[in-house]
């Protein structure tokens, strides 16, 4: 349906908070790590979908980053920033053909993207789903 | 089988994660003349400007060398090369054969002479040496000139006004960036980096300078205006390390002539990086695409030829990603100049510094150029690269409606949806 909820759920969970109200007051609320990719022109038949980082096998990300901040964890195969390595020059931004790595200029000022919320039960944006049309699946086994 | 490698920075590692990527075991030796491990050239000017030290730049962790099993030789600069018996001297006398080279030796900065100048005043920033040196005499001045604004003239000027030295930077052409910004991107910047604390003046140039003692006092201006200053930055620009290629009788135009499998014209020997003259994704000559990412592309792709793996480049991209007075800019493709046969498309709100412009030539995106909401640059690069038509999306591309749910539907099921 092209709600955006998800992204609510993963802007709240960066900020490291579940309440939406104290997020947007105390803090500004990062960038989501996921989008919503829509095409509205065949009024019939609108196609949308959320997307986040798909975890490339040879990330355009990390080949173009300026300074290693990026790299491909070969154990999970997730797409990882080392935050302390970002000096937030958006070349990945650039160099990303699925637009799937976000600059969160006004928050932390460092490129951000999905890195799959291994450490959650279940990714917020997938539990937060209200239709169900996110789900995660793990394809190493 | 024994590869070597020249030069010790982006394309370098970009060849030893693809060979050992691939599997192979090949013993790789490298040798660099710098005595450093590989760091991020691009941290340089954080560097200078003291947020980040030396041994915070590192561009893979201390381990990599060990962890990819390449034997590393630093500070050791190779002098001449015999392509017909695969061997490399180097600058202690030393020697070492080979049954692939590599030659990934970047490039250095280009210099300028001016009347009166010496070399002790003049600077540059392309190796950690440079930065410490200019760190060194900034640290007593109060007043710098930089010359050229480009990428590396603009990433001094901000680290040095950070260092609260008071800077003008003199570009002989009429805008900053002139190379990958036009003039409407160009004086939004510049606004915003005068803001800062960085002077300009543009169409301009040295004329001489005003030195006592070896200490720089001043610098005369073509139209006659007089700058103090402590030190000059020249950044005007980089030129590749290939003359001992050229001696060796490996054909060398501006850089060294490699194919779309980074082959030089000498047997098993490989060339990538700023060094490397390759082919370009837009146009049918080969050229010099000097950033960061085309350096670990191209050493991708030799590192991959290099172990008998067919890997094509598909070409060089100018592309630029600049965060200057905390102003995202974009651009990738033709977007410094109106080139012949094509149209170009903006939209501008200079209040809010949002600008968007796209280069479409024959239907095809040859250009894009993004101030400001650069969240989508990653797609539209992208439909540069694949060259898909895209006359019917110029608006929704422009107003950042265009998404990847506009390609056609082959083309969508095979990059995202795998289920």
């Amino acid at each position: 349906m092209g709600c955006g909820i998800c992204r609510i759920h993963c802007a709240l969970s960066a900020a490291g908070t579940d309440d939406l109200l104290k997020a947007y007051r105390l803090n500004k609320l990062p960038a989501s790590r996921i989008r919503i990719d829509e095409n509205l022109i065949d009024k019939k038949h609108p196609l949308m979908f959320a997307i986040q980082c798909i975890q490339c096998e040879q990330p355009e990300c990390v080949e173009s980053c300026l300074t290693g901040a990026i790299h491909k964890d070969l154990k999970t195969g997730v797409v990882i920033i080392n935050k302390d390595k970002c000096i937030g020059c958006w070349t990945c931004v650039l160099a990303c053909p699925y637009s799937c790595i976000f600059p969160d200029i006004s928050v932390s000022k460092r490129a951000v993207k999905c890195e799959l919320c291994l450490d959650k039960e279940s990714p917020p944006c997938v539990a937060g789903c209200p239709n169900n049309a996110l789900i995660v699946e793990d394809e190493r086994a | 089988m024994k590869i070597v490698i020249l030069g010790n920075s982006a394309a370098a590692v970009g060849a030893i994660e693809e060979i050992r990527r691939k599997g192979s075991s090949d013993e790789i030796e490298i040798y660099s003349a710098e005595p450093y491990l590989v760091y991020s050239k691009p941290m340089l000017a954080h560097v200078l400007s003291g947020e980040f030290g030396i041994h915070n730049i590192g561009y893979r962790d201390e381990n990599f060398y060990k962890t990819f099993d390449v034997k590393l030789n630093l500070s050791l600069p190779a002098i001449s090369l015999d392509v017909s018996g695969k061997k490399l001297h180097f600058v202690n006398g030393a020697s070492t054969d080979y049954d692939r080279l590599l030659i990934s030796t970047g490039a250095h900065p280009l210099d300028m002479q001016i009347p009166n100048l010496s070399a002790d005043n003049k600077f540059y920033l392309t190796t950690i040496g440079e930065t410490l040196d200019i760190a060194k005499g900034a640290a007593d001045i109060s007043d710098a000139v930089v010359i050229g604004a480009g990428f590396i003239g603009l990433n001094v000027a901000e680290a040095l006004v950070r260092l609260d030295k008071k800077v003008v930077v003199v570009e002989l052409a009429d805008r900053i960036l002139p190379s990958s910004l036009d003039h409407r991107a160009s004086e939004i910047l510049r606004e915003k980096l005068e803001a800062e604390g960085v002077s300009f003046r543009l169409s301009n140039k040295i004329v001489s300078a005003d030195e006592v003692d070896g200490k720089l006092r001043s610098v005369l201006l073509e139209d006659e205006e007089e700058l103090p200053c402590g030190l000059i930055g020249v950044c005007i620009g980089v030129k590749p390390n290939c003359d001992f290629a050229r001696v060796a009788g490996i054909i060398v135009n501006r850089g060294i002539i490699v194919n779309e499998r980074m082959q030089t014209s000498a047997p098993d020997v490989y060339a990538a990086g700023d060094v490397a003259e390759g082919p370009h994704i837009l146009i049918e000559e080969n050229r010099l695409v000097p950033n960061w990412p085309n350096a670990y592309r191209q050493g991708k792709v030799a590192g991959a030829n290099m172990i008998g793996s067919d890997l094509i480049f598909d070409g060089g991209i100018e592309m630029n990603s600049y965060n200057f007075a905390n102003i995202p800019i974009n651009s990738i493709g033709f977007t410094a100049q109106v080139y012949d046969g094509a149209e170009e498309y903006f939209t501008l709100d200079y209040k809010k510094g949002n600008y968007r412009k796209i280069v479409v030539k024959d239907g095809k995106l040859i250009g894009a150029l993004v101030v400001g909401d650069i969240s989508k640059t990653g797609m539209i690069g992208w439909l540069i690269k694949t060259k898909i038509d895209i006359s019917s999306y110029i608006n929704e591309i422009l107003n950042l409606e265009y998404g990847l749910s506009f390609l056609p539907k082959e083309v969508l099921n095979e990059r995202i949806i795998r289920y």
